[in-house]
């Protein structure tokens, strides 16, 4: 039982450590401790990038935790932590996705989201994520996999969050303001043709985000 | 038992203390027992707006903390007897009260009144979730700008997520011929984001900044626009059938907003 309090998992950019959420956090701190100081190499890149997961973590929290593998680990010089999508509980769409487990689990099954996303709320899922409905402006969509809007996307979407270059965000009208596609940014101008297909989707060649019109 | 409808934005300054006067005014000349509830608790505006400031004696967080009954604290306006408001406190600020003594509140006054109107503040911190712990429908007030139509969408997003329901859209201070000449949204370029049902369209309007200085809702003076646009909401509030814009028709938008407010 003990063992699966904290479960480092080496990922292609960094490393995952999913959190138990049930047990009192010093327990949990402890725990930690011991788990870092016995992982000895496992930390020996001179940066190391971690996402923390399974467990909502205040800021000080998140902060004790980071210092315990600064502290333990002899090799390192700089600890980052990879900024993780947070489930706000005034977001209903949460409440939609988290059934799909979330980020922790390995369960990287499609989830679809049906009606609007609207500003400030956030949609994020282990795997890909089809929204049937519209994309606000101020939404934010963040998937592992690959994102599907049927409907107008105007919000923000980053698809490939862990790195996956070969993702690809579609949406039936395409017009959001700055796209993401694994750790690729782009910016896309507003002042668009007005007789251009509104269905597009965008991909990643050679390191590039190119937008496509969809022939439907 | 009455009903309880908050009248929110997210944005400030677009009108949602204007709407609460006018529609509450124009549900008390159609007869409805209506209590107007300003929940802006330090920045009190609605009993300038309605002329009553003077009259203010006991207020909303005296109500609460037991000071006073209730009914003390109601100040009834003359002129129109059906009509009652709640002024807020401006010593206090939000935090004075709690969600559930707003809830509270509210079912005290559904005993007595038909409609009870809640004035919400400007954003989505303590002042809104007080305004709308009591409340069992959402009047969302906008301008046809981004900004107030970006937070109009947080808005609705929020009061969905605590079971408000399919919220009513008032669309504020429009003007035709802007939207004619394409510098302004027009309603279909709002609706497109918002996705939710309208309730009313009310022009920009210099009536309104008049009455609004005198003390006097334009839903009461015959000759506005606007206050005609503010009556024609609070019968679709209700229940009635007002004829409305006919969105597919080819017509100008000022010779559609015409015939909304003739009928």
């Amino acid at each position: 039982m003990n063992s699966r309090l904290v479960v480092f998992k080496g990922k292609k950019d960094g490393i995952n450590i999913f959190l138990n959420d049930i047990v009192p956090f010093e327990e949990l701190r402890d725990f930690f401790r011991q788990k870092v100081r016995g992982a000895g190499t496992f930390f020996s890149n001179s940066t190391v990038r971690v996402n923390f997961s399974g467990r909502d973590l205040s800021d000080d929290e998140k902060g004790a935790l980071l210092k315990i593998i600064r502290e333990e680990s002899v090799d390192i010089k700089e600890v980052i932590e990879v900024p993780k999508i947070v489930d706000k509980p005034d977001a209903p769409a949460q409440k939609v996705v988290s059934q799909g487990g979330g980020f922790s689990s390995g369960d990287n099954r499609t989830v679809y989201h049906k009606g609007s996303v609207r500003s400030g709320q956030c949609v994020s899922h282990d795997g890909s994520i089809v929204i049937v409905g519209d994309v606000n402006p101020g939404a934010k969509i963040i998937a592992k996999g690959n994102i599907i809007v049927l409907g107008f996307l105007k919000g923000f979407v980053h698809a490939g969050f862990e790195g996956d270059g070969e993702c690809f965000i579609y949406a039936l009208d395409f017009s959001p303001t700055q796209i993401r596609i694994s750790d690729i940014i782009t910016f896309i101008p507003s002042d668009r043709a007005k007789n251009e297909d509104k269905a597009k989707y965008a991909y990643i060649r050679e390191g590039k985000i190119y937008i496509s019109s969809v022939m439907l | 038992m009455g009903e309880v409808i908050v009248i929110t934005s997210g944005k400030g300054g677009v009108g949602k203390t204007t709407t609460s006067a006018n529609i509450g005014c124009a549900l008390a000349l159609a007869g409805k027992k209506v209590a107007l509830v300003d929940a802006d608790i330090g920045l009190r505006n609605l009993d300038v707006v309605m002329g009553l400031e003077n009259r203010i004696v006991y207020d909303l967080i005296d109500v609460i903390e037991g000071n006073c009954r209730l009914k003390q604290a109601l100040i009834k306006d003359k002129r129109y007897p059906n009509l009652h408001l709640l002024p807020a406190a401006q010593t206090k600020d939000k935090n004075a009260v709690n969600p559930e003594q707003m809830l509270k509140l509210c079912e005290s006054l559904k005993e007595d009144f038909d409609y009870i109107l809640i004035d919400c503040p400007a954003g989505i911190e303590q002042g809104f979730k007080n305004a709308i712990a009591g409340a069992n429908r959402a009047i969302v007030v906008t301008t046809p700008e981004v900004s107030a139509v970006r937070d109009a969408d947080r808005i609705i997003g929020l009061l969905e997520a605590s079971e408000l329901r399919n919220p009513q859209l008032v669309l504020n201070r429009i003007r035709p011929e802007m939207v004619k000449r394409g510098d302004m949204m027009s309603l279909d370029d709002v609706l497109d984001i918002l996705a939710i049902g309208i309730l009313g369209v009310v022009p920009d309007d210099e009536s309104i900044v008049i009455s609004t200085n005198k003390g006097e809702p334009a839903s009461t003076v015959d000759d506005s626009l606007a206050g005609q646009a503010f009556r024609n909401i609070s019968r679709r509030i209700m229940g009635e059938e007002v004829p409305f814009l006919d969105l597919t028709s080819d017509s100008g938008f000022l010779k559609r907003l015409k015939k909304l407010f003739k009928g």
